[in-house]
């Protein structure tokens, strides 16, 4: 068995021991899930995404995206995602990656005064769990990725849907610890790997949103059998598979695309911006299916059904929003005009 | 629960994709000068010999066979860049279409020797039309209660009945159609049906054309009374055909014309909002519609991959096909609404006259290969709740 798939089912066994109600209960009230982040550092996913050569397990991104899967089938409470991508940046930059938890946020709209960044990060996702944070700052001309210890940043908590940390983080004349050159194209590709990491956890999620709409649909009797045997049931059930398999499909092609970019094969903001929308699309739509064959007990408290479509809620929004994404995708496309989509829809092999 | 459904991203083989698709887009390009909006929107109904026989000629059909039968030995992923270019520039397909598709790989997968080298060549030449026979008047989604019957008589087997919605008989030279060999019983309706290579010119056979709300002629009701079909020209083994049909239709289900019917309206759309000036909203749209594509297409191609590995993957076509076709459906209502498309129009080739064309077909889009409801209740089996 190959390194990632092995990780993968180590993680999976992990998160089937670890992540039950009361976990995401107890994570959602506030409580870090200490030992549940330590078993995950102990496995070594922190650098999965590090090249060997650096020390990390050289996974490359569509692996990746399969161990994002399994985080948002859980809805496991821990910012490996983050953690992993931001480790990932440093290496690849050339900079050292410290302990703990790390995250990473779009940083074009900071301001770097000699050397000293200055501005607000609205909602970055587990800041006051973190210890560093990865951003690119700095004018076209001199973007650089930086590496910021978090105690000396101000972290204002703000409620989501999801309930998981989110922060504003405030950056008042704060001197990175590391910083190194990176293209300014390479800003953009942050946001990108936002998006993707978010698109692969809805896949995640949603597929056990559906398992579970499937179970309690087999299992609920109404009129003297299951409610999975009324056609207008299965007909909705069917159409949450359909959403399942497009986020699946979408997100797992983003990180493919990812792959081969880095390998040189082009630029992969295309695809990153497709799997964004569809995975989106697909949570919202799923998520409604669900909550609908679920019927009252669906929307309570005691059943693990919102742990998923909350955060599947809040996921549509995060590294951009669902309406942001799409809206700069139809202005490349519409620019480009109606000659140019059949090329760009086909150009993994371009003629 | 088990899995239900697995797609596997499946990559095109790059040189060899490009080299072909560069091809095929020269070769689009030469023939396509004179076609308006509305020609591309015919695209896989618009029969046209003439050009299928060019197809055939550029080795572009029967493109999987063995080259002993006609064939051109390439793989089925390479077969998918000509059809995907071929839709995406609404060339008019029609008279190879479904003996590329279906017709020919079956008669390849359980025909006799004495079959294929009949048929295949001509395939692949482009010079035979196929069509598909099997609804009837009273059986549509319900496929087992078909009642045509095939009797068996010296030398072959004489068949009665009828079969309706069959797209282009009237301009095939021959229909493949499943006949009830054998009664159904009350338990196990699927038994007895077989399938026959039927001749449209046999005696007996009456072809009516059903003019639709097109105010053209697609489908047509094809009558049999006494029609003689020799032995040789059975398909596959006698009571087989409804387990060869159901192969079939995973190939019909899943490939690009399952999602790209409505594409030759997309490019003029486009063109049409403009590259400047337009609102956030009409971007949104646009750039959603896009994401459906390319999402759609990289499923088409894994389910293509799975093909090429051999498998039969029913539960991912049925899949693909209800989210293509509810794309395609979307499509006309967004030209509409982006354009600002006027009610009524002069130009019978420009863009209002093929989005009315479109919107006028689209209601076939969610029945033909099996209807929406079919496809769901396929999925719902594949999710064990049936």
């Amino acid at each position: 068995m190959d390194l990632a798939a092995l990780l993968g089912d180590q993680l999976e066994r992990l998160f089937l021991d670890h992540v039950d109600r009361n976990c995401l209960h107890a994570a959602e009230s506030g409580i870090w899930p200490a030992a549940l982040w330590s078993a995950v550092e102990d496995f070594g996913l922190r650098t999965a995404l590090v090249p060997e050569a650096a020390g990390g397990s050289g996974l490359g991104w569509s692996e990746a995206g399969a161990i994002l899967q399994r985080t948002g089938r859980f809805a496991a409470p821990i910012p490996l995602g983050e953690t992993m991508i931001a480790a990932a940046l440093l290496a690849r930059a050339g900079i050292a990656i410290p302990e703990g938890v790390l995250v990473f946020a779009d940083g074009r709209a900071l301001k770097v005064d000699d050397g000293l960044i200055e501005g607000r990060l609205p909602a970055v996702a587990w800041a006051h769990a973190a210890s560093h944070l990865v951003v690119a700052a700095g004018p076209d001309d001199d973007t650089r990725l930086c590496l910021l210890d978090l105690r000396h940043a101000e972290a204002h908590p703000l409620r989501s849907i999801g309930r998981d940390a989110r922060d504003d983080v405030v950056l008042r004349g704060a001197k990175p610890v590391a910083t190194a050159p990176i293209e300014a194209a390479a800003a953009v590709g942050i946001l990108e790997l936002g998006a993707l990491m978010r698109a692969s956890q809805i896949a995640g999620a949603l597929r056990r949103v559906m398992e579970l709409a499937v179970d309690y649909a087999n299992t609920r009797q109404q009129f003297g059998r299951p409610i999975g045997r009324f056609q207008a049931i299965q007909q909705s059930l069917a159409q949450l598979a359909a959403e399942v398999a497009a986020a699946e499909v979408a997100s797992a092609a983003g990180w493919r695309a990812r792959d081969k970019s880095e390998a040189g094969l082009g630029k992969a903001g295309f695809e990153a911006a497709v799997a964004r929308i569809r995975c989106s699309e697909a949570a919202r739509l799923g998520c409604a299916i669900a909550h609908q064959v679920h019927g009252a007990i669906g929307v309570t408290d005691e059943h693990m059904l919102h742990y998923f479509t909350r955060r599947l809620w809040l996921w549509r929004l995060e590294f951009g929003a669902e309406t942001w994404w799409a809206e700069e995708l139809g202005a490349t496309v519409l620019e480009a005009g109606g000659d140019k989509l059949w090329p760009l829809l086909t150009r993994d092999d371009p003629a | 629960m088990a899995a239900a459904f697995h797609f596997e991203l499946c990559d095109l083989p790059r040189d060899e994709a490009r080299a072909l698709r560069s091809k095929v887009r020269n070769f689009l390009n030469d023939v396509s000068a004179g076609w308006t909006i509305a020609d591309r929107a015919r695209s896989w109904t618009a029969f046209d010999r003439d050009f299928s026989r060019q197809v055939g000629r550029h080795g572009w059909i029967g493109m999987t066979w063995p080259a002993n039968y006609g064939g051109h030995e390439r793989s089925a992923l390479e077969r998918y860049v000509v059809l995907e270019e071929m839709l995406a520039a609404g060339a008019p397909v029609a008279a190879h279409w479904i003996a590329d598709r279906q017709s020919g790989p079956l008669i390849l997968r359980v025909g006799t020797d004495e079959q294929k080298r009949e048929f295949l060549p001509r395939i692949a030449r482009g010079e035979l039309a196929f069509c598909i026979g099997l609804s009837e008047p009273d059986s549509g989604s319900d496929l087992a209660s078909l009642r045509s019957k095939a009797t068996r008589i010296s030398g072959g087997w004489r068949l009665d009945g009828a079969k309706i919605w069959t797209t282009n008989a009237h301009q095939s030279d021959f229909m493949i159609g499943l006949f009830r060999t054998a009664p159904a019983s009350e338990t196990a309706r699927h038994i007895g049906l077989s399938q026959f290579l039927i001749d449209l010119k046999s005696s007996g056979i009456e072809i009516r054309p059903i003019a639709d709300l097109t105010g053209e002629s697609h489908f047509n009701e094809v009558r049999f009374d006494a029609v003689f079909v020799p032995d040789s020209m059975m398909v596959g083994r006698e009571g087989d055909g409804w387990a060869q049909v159901n192969a079939e239709l995973a190939f019909e289900r899943s490939g690009p014309d399952r999602y790209l019917s409505a594409y030759p309206l997309v490019p003029p759309m486009l063109d049409a909002i403009g590259k400047t000036g337009f609102e956030a909203q009409a971007a949104r749209d646009v750039g959603r519609l896009v994401a459906r594509l390319a999402t759609l297409r990289a499923m088409s191609i894994s389910v293509a991959g799975m093909l090429q590995a051999g498998a039969t993957p029913l539960q991912e076509a049925a899949l693909i096909k209800d989210l293509g076709v509810d794309l395609e459906q979307d499509t006309p209502r967004l030209v509409e609404d982006l354009v600002g498309l006027p009610p009524a129009f002069d130009d019978p080739g420009g863009l209002a006259a093929a989005t009315a064309y479109v919107t006028q077909v689209a209601p076939t889009f969610s029945l033909r290969g099996g209807t929406r409801e079919i496809m769901r209740g396929l999925t719902a089996r594949g999710l064990g709740l049936r």
